[in-house]
């Protein structure tokens, strides 16, 4: 008891060895690229990517031989400062192999593009993607969407042995919702869980763009990464419209999007433990399908209403518009943020629909960004609540969300996340609009990062990027993807002088 | 192993952070007792009744090996322990504390309700504590094969024919061993080459009746029979503890706050030599009136922590032979120690020991845990085709942190040597650190 006590601080050396071995881990992540590179006899990106992984793995190699003799278990602080400042480590290490290919020239854009990749935001700085981009660079810009999505510190957490607590604190750090609940007794069981199911997801995606859709081998498995991560890098300019004519693409990848941005825990409850009674009877799911739902048949609506045949919005017949809608609102809504259309020239009210909605994006424990169902949920709830004890003050009303009670502490929590979320998206608009930029593009780009949805209106539309800002305002929207993907807390705590001192 | 623990309290939670290399699921009606349990232990956590059938199966009930209800009512362990056996628990473990259950002689728990086992945590404690009294000087008892075998641990504080010389030099009596060293808080499984020194705590198991021996090699002498003993705090622990005594034909002093209970105290205790005081237990006064100098043994097992302590202090102060406390809350374990109080028991360390005594595998008959879990007496029954069988020890390739104590077979017990050989059907006491445990498993 006492010695549990005595190791509840901050260790630099236990830090320091976590962060050496996800260092390595990333650098063997990194190396399939050389694979990739093998196979199309590029000699140019194995060089690259044999010096990145070399660099990595060494600058990883000297973090573990510093904290080797590092005694006792991980702590919670130690847990939100591995995982923050990974998160920083692996935007700057995975940048590397595109500045020695050439992709980059400047640090910045490179950082961007990383961080862009692993928080699943899908926000890219290159103009030209099929051309200035090695097989190579597109296989390692995809996997970092993947590796993202589930989360590198859940992966590190399924495979490395016995993190007992500490692997806990490191799991919640990671993983986005309120309510993260143990799937399995062992967090190491729960994380391999998840894993494996996103696995087979992304094989199925896969297997399904490759066989039914005949997308050839790489672009399936990119564009498969990009989908279960809720990511949206593609190895196309045109993102997803470029297979315009295959529908079959356009219906497999909306679906695994509308996957992707579900509780996986709920997939683990239905094919694992047979519950699919139980997973259905989720009321976040149920939101988020309604409001996928809603969504798709008002912007539809809006894309037939008052069209004129110049409109570049009229799709002609209404199956078409419900095409390109829905595509759409699950893109956007999951925050992946391929495209098969520029939304930027949609009615306007369809175009502030996804604005919005951008904000929520999808379910806890899915590998979507944004506020969450859930969240969105408890905070609406919240709000009648407080409403209908405005004129009677005596009701006591729990939160119910389904048939679970949400604790008051618990949506104290939510309503300050909430909160939070809206400043911080204030406080960066201002700082990207004091460039110069306009209204919109600022806003759109602002929570377009934060969260992780890719592209925005305006300047930075469905079919721009966001290559023509300047070096700080690309760091301070790859510090806002981080904060998006951590869920604020994880990276705030950094900034209070409190948790550095005893 | 799945097994599920109902109540996070200062039990369940030592017994949950013993068991943490299990899969663990912790139950527990308080949401806030249930986050700083999870914040301690790597375990789903479900927020719940442990009665409500909903919350159980949540639990995983079906799949259970072993369900522990410590909650601190004991209805609800009951019902809970029954309810859990019913929807499919392997095993079921109830803490109930009440007396009244305990009266009668059936045993209703295992026939009628078919809970595995119900552990009394104060009838635990006052037997620990007569063990204690009756083997006085060593810091820790344990008795394994019906009582023929015994371990204690003693502190080494003087130097003697048995320190500081390789212990293969050392001669032992027969019939007893060294099974583990306690230096600096660590436990060593000792070596022919291994030295004791002084300041350090050794674990002996032999016979019983050769146990003094070596505690006259340490310079240790049995004191001498007990005769009087002080015992502050007349609650169930105090009257059962009182009863032992005086089978034992010892004085005891009794010192009981409450009047009421002074009274009954009086009613139960029949003894010559049993004296019930009405008083509080940190008056000096009183204490001195009981001349405590002459007493044995002063034991303070009150319900407060703290009326202990002082109690145990006063009567350090007043050259008390030896002084047993009852702590509670963790928190006091380490300071009451430095204190100067010779022994200091804990309810939720004896429950957690008696919990694992049933958590090992089916062979392996009884687990007592030493020094926190650092190391585990394991009882085993030699099967036809183990690895250890028909051949002398000595050429077994026996792991290190293991050793082999006692081997006991036709109702005798004795020593283990290295040209013991072990035969199908004995049973044998293994010292083991947990971390080797799985390979000393696999040689039985």
């Amino acid at each position: 008891m006492v010695e549990s006590i005595a190791y509840l601080g901050l260790s630099p050396k236990r830090i320091s060895r976590l962060l050496g071995v996800l260092m390595i881990v990333l650098a063997a992540c990194m190396a399939s690229s050389i694979v990739i590179g093998a196979i199309y006899h590029d000699a140019k990106s194995i060089l690259a990517f044999a010096a990145a992984v070399t660099l990595t793995f060494l600058v990883g190699g000297a973090f573990f031989l510093f904290g080797r003799d590092a005694v006792g278990a991980i702590s919670r602080r130690d847990a939100i400062v591995v995982v923050s400042f990974s998160w920083v480590f692996i935007g700057v290490f995975g940048g590397l192999p595109y500045i020695f290919d050439g992709t980059f020239t400047q640090f910045h854009d490179a950082f961007f593009e990383t961080i862009s990749g692993f928080s699943t935001t899908g926000a890219t700085v290159i103009t030209n993607i099929e051309g200035s981009l090695s097989k190579a660079g597109h296989w390692w810009r995809c996997l970092t969407h993947w590796l993202g999505g589930m989360g590198i510190i859940v992966l590190f957490v399924a495979i490395f042995p016995q993190l007992g607590v500490g692997g806990k604190f490191l799991f919640k750090s990671e993983v986005p919702g309120p309510i993260v609940e143990g799937l399995k007794p062992k967090i190491k069981e729960t994380s391999k869980a998840l894993w494996l199911i996103y696995f087979f997801l992304t094989l199925v995606n896969f297997a399904l763009l490759w066989l039914v859709s005949g997308m050839n081998w790489f672009d399936a498995i990119c564009h498969a990464f990009g989908t279960l991560a809720t990511g949206g890098f593609s190895t196309k300019n045109a993102s997803i419209a470029y297979y315009n004519e295959f529908v079959s693409v356009d219906i497999i990848t909306t679906l695994f999007m509308f996957l992707a941005g579900a509780n996986f825990a709920l997939y683990y409850v239905a094919i694992v433990q047979g519950g699919v009674k139980r997973a259905l009877a989720d009321r976040e799911l149920w939101a988020y399908a309604g409001v996928v739902f809603v969504a798709t048949i008002a912007v539809t609506i809006w894309l037939n209403i008052n069209a004129s045949p110049t409109d570049e919005h009229n799709y002609g017949n209404i199956f078409t518009a419900l095409r390109y809608a829905s595509f759409q609102v699950v893109s956007i809504i999951t925050t992946t943020g391929f495209g098969t259309a520029n939304f930027d020239m949609w009615a306007p009210a369809a175009k502030l629909l996804l604005f919005f909605a951008m904000f929520m994006g999808g379910c806890a424990g899915s590998t979507a960004g944004g506020i969450k169902v859930f969240r969105v949920l408890v905070v609406v709830k919240a709000c009648f609540n407080e409403i209908h004890r405005a004129f009677r003050p005596e009701s006591v009303r729990m939160l119910r969300v389904g048939t679970a009670i949400i604790r008051q502490e618990v949506v104290h929590t939510i309503v300050v996340f909430f909160a939070l979320f809206v400043l911080i998206f204030v406080a960066v608009t201002l700082f990207v609009a004091s460039f110069g930029h306009d209204f919109i593009t600022s806003a759109s780009s602002t929570i377009a990062c934060l969260a992780s949805i890719g592209p925005g209106l305006e300047k930075v539309n469905a079919v721009s990027n966001f290559a023509f800002y300047n070096g700080p305002i690309k760091i301070v929207l790859s510090f806002c993807m981080i904060l998006g993907r951590l869920e604020l807390f994880t990276v705030l705590v950094l900034f209070v002088p409190s948790f550095w001192r005893r | 192993m799945n097994i599920i623990v109902a109540g996070m309290g200062v039990v369940g939670l030592h017994i949950a952070s013993v068991l943490s290399a299990d899969n663990l699921t912790l139950i527990d009606t308080s949401a806030d007792s249930l986050e700083k349990a999870g914040d301690e232990i790597d375990a789903m956590t479900i927020h719940g009744s442990a009665v409500s059938e909903r919350t159980l199966r949540q639990a995983g009930v079906e799949q259970c090996d072993l369900f522990i209800a410590v909650t601190d009512m004991d209805e609800v362990n009951i019902i809970a322990a029954v309810r859990a056996k019913h929807l499919g628990a392997k095993k079921a473990i109830a803490r109930v504390t009440d007396r009244v259950y305990f009266e009668g002689e059936h045993g209703l728990y295992t026939d009628m309700f078919g809970i595995d086992l119900v552990i009394n945590p104060k009838f635990l404690v006052a037997l620990e504590i007569h063990k204690l009294i009756r083997t006085r000087g060593a810091v820790a008892v344990e008795d394994f094969a019906n009582n023929q075998i015994e371990m204690v641990q003693l502190p080494i504080e003087k130097a003697t024919k048995g320190t500081n010389r390789p212990l293969q030099d050392v001669k032992m009596p027969d019939n007893v061993r060294i099974a583990g060293i306690v230096r600096h808080g660590e436990l060593l499984i000792p070596h022919g080459g291994d030295q004791i020194r002084v300041g350090d705590d050794v674990l002996c198991i032999g016979k019983i009746d050769d146990i003094p021996k070596v505690e006259h090699l340490f310079g240790r002498e049995r004191h001498r029979d007990t005769r009087y003993v002080i015992v502050v705090g007349g609650g169930d622990i105090g009257l059962a503890l009182a009863r032992y005594l005086e089978a034992d034909n010892v004085d005891v002093r009794i010192i009981e706050k409450d009047r009421d209970r002074c009274e009954r105290l009086q009613e139960e205790l029949t003894g010559r030599h049993t004296e019930v005081l009405h008083g509080d237990g940190t008056n000096a006064h009183l204490l001195q009136e009981l001349s405590i100098p002459t007493c044995d043994v002063f034991v303070a097992v009150s319900q407060k922590d703290e009326v202990n302590l002082m109690a145990s202090l006063l009567a350090k102060e007043m050259r008390a032979q030896s002084c047993i406390s009852l702590v509670h809350r963790p928190d006091f374990t380490q300071i009451l120690k430095r204190l100067g109080i010779d022994s200091t028991l804990s309810p939720r360390v004896l429950v957690a020991r008696e919990v694992l005594k049933h958590v090992g595998a089916t062979d392996v008959l009884q687990v007592a845990s030493i020094m926190d879990g650092q190391g585990e007496f394991m009882e085993f029954v030699v099967s036809k085709d183990a690895r250890i069988a028909n051949r002398p020890l000595k050429d077994v390739n026996f792991p290190r942190g293991a050793m082999v104590c006692a081997v006991f077979g036709d109702g005798q017990a004795f020593i283990a040597r290295g040209d013991t050989v072990f035969e199908p059907g004995q049973r044998v006491v293994v010292i083991t650190k947990p971390k080797v445990r799985k390979a000393v498993e696999r040689l039985f």
